[in-house]
């Protein structure tokens, strides 16, 4: 299962952070940095992969953007890594050519198509029709 | 409203700012509650404490307008988790939501139980949340079916609840439609199914706990239960294999892959174990890993999970085989990710197809050379597992290679050097190669090898004497290239360690056995590369300014350090005595002496102590008696220091282990001999001591019995052992004692201390902590006891004592009594009740004794005792009673 996810930038700055485990906001803070400061060493070119204590974080850049899941070493990889694209998709759909000031001004708007996609650190809805469809709802709500 | 944030993120100032703002905001008014509590998840997200706002979300899910009760939720998930004293009072508000009509508030609720649910949550809200399970729409119900995770993950009771839903789900055609649905039931599934089978890391595997096996046993239940859904989970996946392009689910030319990987994970949860199962499974397997063909990375997650099922279950040959092929494909590919999980895939197969796997190899061992750490340690890994004793030459060559080559990260080179060490350790297929390749990876990266190998090399030389020449002569070459670097000497610890030592033990055979094309070395040059290195090793800080030898006083601030160059100096100093029963030189015999003398009084208290003895053991022995003292060592058990190194954990006092501490093993083994034939020597005057036993197992020892046994009595008296009579230093001499004791009464059983020598007072002992008497060992039961002069300026006569008794038994002996009797002349004695009357099993010291001794002739004679302890031994119900005279 996915235990969190983040959204870094180069520099740093946390653009959404959601955490599927109880975890004190101390340490929350710790794996950030340490997240950030693993995934960002790392050549293009290496694997998108790494141990990070007990689990794995799989990660992958999108321009100026980290997105970083972390799960138990025995999931797959691959099919994570897959996760998280369809997740950029998604975004990507979503605003229109997504850029990181898009997921400042609307982090709530992030957290809610999150919240549409994975759930209890599982994956919920896996068709990108579908999702798109429903924030178009979600939207006329608001 | 966002804007507003914006300068929130230019400083923390304006947080702090801003937190004030909202937190008046949050008191006065209600009509922007839901702004600033937006602005709150931002400065959440920015690492800011917001505890101050957990209670406006809870007022705002309240809200009958949606906007506002959609942030309220999104805040309350952010910023509360399970474990916030403010989440039980969300439960109401969560009940009425669930039943509401409008399923957008419905589906709010069941995604906060399903993000941050606690136990209380789940299971107050589990019935409605069957109740969507079941009969809301798809939107709703995949939800319900991700609650549903959380909640029998936090409360396990519940799962048989869920268990005719989920009957109903995959007997019904239609509700498999919606691939939603069905990916989050099936995650239902595989949670109810999660046996402790399973590689979870968290779980263990043992069983051996009542309560674990219980678990076990209803977790098989239901794996039973479901694998008769096997043929609907095939169909499914055949359907998506062969079912044509649908834009809906595609993702990179495979159709939705991600219920395709869950699919085949329940599948391999429910094939683990059952030949009748996987056997079912095998052919749509087959069709997976056929027909599923994508460049792309989706296509490879559902190759990945399929080589997994495979692995996992009990397939046949066949299929294994293009499991292994598959794996092949991915490790030959360009793609890193491929390789990574092909590496990882092999190491957990390598057991069980050897051979497909060993193929391989070239492959493997070229990702060691991956620039990627991740795959670098994956690659390690799976070579770790194949090397065996065929192999092990070859493949811990290539290591080689490549421990020398790489510019790794420190922490990947000691984890490569230890595993290393281990391979070689054990499955070296040759003893020649062996040390041969400990001690090239000792040179190379001696700053990551363990302590431990240093004693483990050491006791291999010992054993194989047709080496020793020309090991020693390698070690003497390598040791000068460094010897005038110190920086490298001190990261070589190991490597000085264990070239000084053998340099003392065999520079004899280095000597002549010079082959012709080597350049002969000569005893000056040997003499001269130690004093070097000595020059060269900062000695321990210490805050007198006593330097009375050439060495420099660098500040050696690390104590870490300080204590590894201490072991460093005493072994060389320890290589230089030896020398001179191996050298002709007399020069260099006596460079080596006037080195002793010097030192005789230097600051740091084991170096003096040493220096002193061995000035002794040079100038004033029998030349027959030294040369037996400083001959060469047996050859050692290394099993028995390996067994050892194992169990010097915690009981370092026990008579079985050899080593002072964990952290600095390979002390004992250089030094013992001497020093520990010193003490004897000292000790020898007394007739009626306790039998100094030596531990069986520990061939060198045997050199100091035979030792022992000659007529050494005439040796003490014409021979003053005037230990320094610097005040300064004699009155932490015995402390020092009591401190070498502890490491070498281990080794030796019970050891009397010298004190009817004349120049040494009784009073300076004992200024420095208690000083530790050895009064009996045997059977396992060990007494020691501690004395100390409370007040050694107006009181010196008083001597305080405790008496600790270990008993290292696997039985307790009990109705111990401990009598003593002592000169009535001019001593006095006070005994207090024991502290028990029993001794525990496998107890170190727990029960003690204490007394008090008074000499009314103290500085005129020494305080002894006879004693007698008489015990019952628990095992045999037999009365024991052992005797022994002590003289202090």
């Amino acid at each position: 299962m996915i235990h969190y996810i983040l959204l870094q930038n180069r520099a740093g700055k946390t653009r959404l952070s959601k955490w599927y485990d109880a975890v004190d906001d101390e340490e929350k803070e710790k794996i950030k940095v340490e997240v950030h400061r693993l995934i960002t060493t790392r050549d293009p070119k290496f694997t998108n992969f790494i141990e990070f204590r007990k689990h794995k974080v799989i990660y992958r850049r999108y321009a100026g953007l980290f997105f970083s899941m972390c799960v138990d070493i025995s999931d797959n990889d691959l099919a994570y890594l897959e996760a998280i694209h369809l997740f950029v998709e998604v975004l990507d759909h979503f605003f229109g050519n997504v850029c990181e000031l898009d997921l400042v001004f609307n982090f709530h708007k992030v957290y809610m198509i999150l919240d549409e996609m994975f759930l209890a650190g599982e994956i919920q809805e896996t068709s990108k029709p579908v999702i798109l469809q429903r924030l178009q709802l979600l939207e006329k709500l608001e | 409203m966002v804007r507003d944030c914006k300068t929130a993120e230019e400083e923390r100032k304006v947080v702090t700012t801003e937190c004030a703002a909202i937190r008046t905001a949050l008191k006065e008014q209600n009509q922007y509650r839901a702004k600033n509590v937006a602005k709150l998840i931002y400065i959440h997200m920015l690492g800011y404490p917001t505890q101050f706002g957990q209670m406006e979300c809870v007022t705002l899910i309240t809200s009958s307008k949606y906007p506002e009760k959609r942030i309220g939720y999104l805040a309350l998930m952010i910023l509360l988790d399970e474990n916030q004293e403010v989440l039980p009072l969300t439960e109401h508000t969560l009940k009425k939501d669930l039943d509401d009509k409008n399923q957008f508030v419905q589906a709010l609720a069941l995604t906060t139980i399903a993000n941050i649910g606690s136990v209380d949550i789940c299971r107050d809200l589990s019935s409605e949340v069957e109740k969507l399970l079941i009969t809301a729409p798809s939107y709703i119900r995949k939800k319900a079916a991700l609650a549903a995770v959380r909640i029998i993950s936090k409360c396990p009771e519940l799962i048989d609840n869920y268990i005719e839903k989920m009957d109903t789900l995959l007997s019904n055609e239609q509700q498999q439609r919606n691939h939603a649905v069905l990916i989050t039931s099936l995650c239902l599934i595989i949670e109810i199914v999660r046996a402790k089978t399973d590689d979870q890391p968290t779980q263990t595997q043992d069983l051996n706990n009542e309560d674990d096996k219980k678990k076990y046993v209803t977790k098989r239940k239901y794996v039973l239960h479901f694998r008769k859904y096997i043929p609907i989970l095939l169909k499914l996946l055949r359907g998506l294999i062969m079912s044509p392009y649908a834009l809906e689910h595609d993702v990179g030319g495979v159709s939705d892959p991600f219920l395709q990987v869950k699919i085949l994970r329940l599948l391999r949860v429910l094939g683990k174990g059952s030949t009748k199962a996987s056997e079912a499974m095998n052919d749509v397997l087959v069709q997976v890993a056929t027909n599923t063909d994508s460049p792309k990375n989706a296509g490879n997650a559902v190759l990945y999970e399929c080589v997994k099922i495979i692995m996992d279950i009990e397939s046949e040959k066949g299929l294994r085989v293009l499991g292994i092929n598959q794996l092949s494909k991915f490790l030959g590919s360009r793609d890193h990710n491929l390789r990574y999980v092909a590496l990882q895939m092999l190491a957990k197969v390598a057991h069980k197809d050897f051979h497909d796997v060993n193929r391989h190899q070239k492959t493997i061992i070229e990702c060691l050379k991956d620039a990627d750490l991740s795959i670098r340690k994956r690659a390690l890994d799976l070579i770790i597992v194949l090397v065996n004793q065929d192999n092990c030459k070859s493949l811990v060559g290539e290591l080689m290679t490549y421990l020398q080559s790489s510019s790794n990260e420190d922490s990947f080179k000691e984890q490569l050097t230890t595993k290393m060490c281990t391979l070689i350790e054990t499955y070296a297929p040759d003893k020649e190669w062996k040390i041969d390749t400990l001690l090239k990876l000792i040179i190379t990266s001696g700053q990551y090898v363990r302590e431990e190998i240093a004693t483990v090399f050491i006791g291999l030389i010992t054993q194989s004497k047709e080496l020793q020449s020309r090991i020693t002569k390698k070690l003497f070459h390598t040791l000068k290239k460094i010897s005038s670097n110190q920086s490298v000497i001190l990261k070589q610890g190991v490597l000085l360690q264990v070239g000084v030592w053998c340099i003392g033990e065999y520079a004899d055979l280095a000597l002549d056995g010079s082959e012709p094309d080597e350049e002969p070395i000569s005893q000056e040059q040997i003499v001269d590369l130690l004093f070097e290195l000595m020059s060269n090793i900062p000695r321990e800080s210490i805050n007198g300014k006593h330097s009375t030898t050439s060495s420099d006083d660098s500040d050696s601030s690390n104590s870490k350090w300080s204590t590894s160059h201490d072991i460093s100096r005493a072994f060389l100093l320890m290589a230089l005595v030896k020398l001179c029963s191996h050298i002709s030189d007399s020069n260099s015999v006596e460079r080596i002496k006037t080195f002793l003398d010097q030192n005789r009084n230097v600051m740091e208290l084991e170096f003096q102590q040493r220096c002193c003895e061995y000035y002794v053991l040079l100038n004033d022995l029998e030349e027959e008696k030294r040369r037996k003292i400083l001959d060469r060592m047996p050859p050692i058990e290394i099993q028995h220091i390996v067994n050892s190194l194992a169990n010097s954990g915690n009981n370092s006092n026990q008579p079985s282990s050899s080593v002072k501490s964990p952290k600095s093993p390979t002390t004992t083994l250089p030094i013992q001999k001497p020093k520990t034939s010193l003490e004897q020597l000292i000790s020898i005057d007394e007739e009626d001591q306790p039998v100094i036993t030596a531990p069986s197992g520990n061939n060198s020892m045997s050199i100091l019995e035979s030792f022992f046994d000659s007529d050494v009595t005439d040796v003490l008296p014409s021979n003053p052992i005037s230990l320094p009579v610097n005040n300064k230093s004699s009155g932490n001499t015995f402390g020092e004692m009591s401190l070498l004791d502890g490491l070498l009464s281990p080794a030796l059983g019970p050891v009397v201390m010298p004190v009817s020598t004349p120049p040494v007072s009784f009073s300076a002992p004992n200024q420095n902590g208690p000083r530790k008497v050895p009064l009996l060992n045997k059977n396992g039961i060990t007494i020691r006891m501690d004395c100390k002069v409370l007040d050694a300026v107006n009181n010196p006569q008083l001597l305080n004592a405790i008496i600790y008794f270990s008993n290292s038994n696997s039985y307790e002996i009990s109705n111990i009594d401990f009598m003593m009797s002592v000169p009535k002349n001019y001593i006095n004695l006070q005994m207090f009740k024991s502290s028990d009357s029993k001794v525990p099993a496998n107890s170190d010291g727990k029960v003690t004794q204490k007394l008090k001794l008074t000499n009314l002739q103290h500085g005129v004679k020494p305080i002894s005792f006879k004693f007698k302890f008489q015990y019952k031994d628990e095992s045999s119900q037999q009365i024991v009673v052992e005797e022994g005279k002590i003289v202090l």
